[in-house]
C-alpha cells in the first residue's frame, strides 16, 4: 500500500514537472519568434518613397472593368507587379491570394504588368487572377519606377504610398502589411521606433 | 467493487471547479495588473470610447474575481460556474461580432500576455471553457477536495496557458 501511495505521488510530480517544461517550452518558442526579425521587402534605391501621394491613374483592365491607382476612396490598394515569364512571380501568386481573401476588410489587389496582352490574358485566366484585376501599363509600372518582379506597391486609404519593394516570399509581402499596421516605412524604421520606446521610463 | 459515476464524477468536478477558478483568478488578476493594456483592450473589442470601455472592463475583472472565488466553495460553486459561464459568454458573443463586423481584435483582454493571436484562437479557447462551467456546476464538491484534483487544476492550467503561449505565435510559412 505504502509503495502505491509512493508511486502515486512521484507520478503527480512527473507530470507536474512536465506540465511546468511544456510551459516553459511554449514561452521559449514565443520568445524566440519575437528575437526572429521578419524579413522586409527589397526597397530599390528610388525616388518614389512611402509617405509620398500615390501617381494617380485610370486604368482599364484586360476584361474591360474601370480601375482607379491612388485615389481616395475608403480602402487601401496593393499592386502586384508581375510578368509570366517570372519564376519567382508564379510562387508568389498563391500566397498573393491568400493574403487578398485574409485582409479583404480593407485591402484591394490590383496586379500589374506590361506587354503583350494575349500572352497576359493567358496568364491571368489559368492562374485565375481575373477577380482581382489584371492592368497592362507601362506608364503605371515607370510612375512606380519598377525595375525588377515581383514587386508590390501598398497604398493606403488617403491615397499615400504606404510601402514598396520587390516581394520574393510571404514575409516580404506581410512586411508591407506590418508597415501599414505599425506606421512605418521600413522595418529599420520599426526597429529603430522600439529601441527608442524600449528607452522611455516604464509608467 | 468496482467505482460509481458519483466516485468519478465528484473529483473530477472539483478538478474542473479548481481549474476554472484558476483560469478566472489570473484572467482577473491580469487585468488589476495592467488596467494601461485593459480599457484600450475592451474599448476595441466592444467598439466603444475607452471612456465608456473602462467600467466595464472593471465589471469583467470583478465579475472573474467574485466568480473564482465563488467556485471554491461547495455552496456557491453553481452560481460561480453561472457567473463564469456568463461573462465568457459575453466575451464570446463579443468576439463574433467583432469577426462578423470585419473588426480587427489586436488584443481582446482574454489571456494573460499581451496577444495578437486573432479573434478565432480566443473564440475557440472560449468554446472549451464554457462547457467545463457546466461540469463544475453540476459537481456537489468539497471545501477540499484532496490532492489529486487541485494537482490536476494545476496542471490542466499549466497545459492552457502552454497552449495560449502556442496560439499567441503567429503562424508563418
Amino acid at each position: 500500500m505504502a509503495y502505491l501511495q509512493a508511486s502515486q505521488i512521484l507520478l503527480w510530480l512527473v507530470v507536474l514537472a512536465q506540465a511546468v517544461a511544456i510551459l516553459a517550452l511554449a514561452r521559449q518558442v514565443g520568445v524566440l519568434h519575437e528575437r526572429i526579425a521578419p524579413a522586409g521587402a527589397l526597397t530599390l534605391h528610388q525616388t518614389v518613397r512611402p509617405g509620398d501621394e500615390s501617381p494617380r491613374h485610370a486604368l482599364v483592365d484586360l476584361w474591360g472593368r474601370h480601375f482607379e491607382i491612388g485615389v481616395t476612396n475608403g480602402r487601401s490598394q496593393l499592386i502586384m507587379f508581375v510578368s509570366p515569364d517570372c519564376p519567382v512571380c508564379k510562387t508568389l501568386l498563391p500566397v498573393v491570394k491568400s493574403a487578398a481573401a485574409a485582409e479583404r476588410n480593407w485591402l484591394d489587389v490590383v496586379f500589374a504588368s506590361d506587354g503583350d496582352e494575349v500572352e497576359h490574358r493567358d496568364f491571368a485566366e489559368r492562374l485565375d487572377l481575373k477577380r482581382f484585376g489584371y492592368l497592362l501599363s507601362e506608364r503605371l509600372g515607370r510612375s512606380f519606377q519598377v525595375s525588377k518582379l515581383p514587386y508590390g506597391v501598398l497604398i493606403d486609404e488617403q491615397g499615400k504610398i504606404v510601402a514598396l519593394g520587390v516581394l520574393n516570399s510571404r514575409e516580404h509581402l506581410e512586411s508591407l502589411f506590418e508597415a501599414k499596421r505599425h506606421k512605418v516605412a521600413s522595418l529599420q524604421e520599426f526597429y529603430a521606433r522600439r529601441a527608442s520606446a524600449d528607452l522611455q521610463p516604464q509608467v | 467493487m468496482a467505482p460509481s459515476f458519483l466516485d468519478i464524477a465528484a473529483p473530477l468536478g472539483d478538478a474542473t471547479a479548481w481549474f476554472l477558478a484558476g483560469v478566472l483568478g489570473l484572467a482577473a488578476g491580469h487585468k488589476v495588473a495592467a488596467p494601461a493594456r485593459l480599457v484600450p483592450a475592451t474599448a476595441s473589442l466592444l467598439g466603444l470610447s475607452r471612456q465608456a470601455a473602462r467600467p466595464l472592463a472593471y465589471l469583467a475583472a470583478a465579475s472573474e474575481a467574485a466568480a473564482a472565488a465563488a467556485l471554491l466553495i461547495p455552496s456557491t460553486r453553481a452560481f460561480g460556474a453561472i457567473l463564469a459561464a456568463s461573462v465568457w459568454s459575453i466575451y464570446f458573443a463579443a468576439l463574433c461580432t467583432a469577426v462578423l463586423q470585419g473588426r480587427r481584435i489586436e488584443d481582446c483582454g482574454c489571456s494573460l500576455g499581451q496577444r495578437h493571436s486573432g479573434a478565432g484562437r480566443q473564440i475557440g479557447r472560449l468554446a472549451f471553457l464554457i462547457p467545463l462551467c457546466g461540469l463544475a456546476a453540476l459537481s456537489g464538491g468539497h471545501l477540499w477536495p484532496g490532492t489529486s484534483p487541485i494537482l490536476a487544476a494545476a496542471i490542466f492550467l499549466l497545459l492552457l496557458l502552454s497552449a495560449d503561449e502556442l496560439a499567441a505565435t503567429p503562424a508563418r510559412g
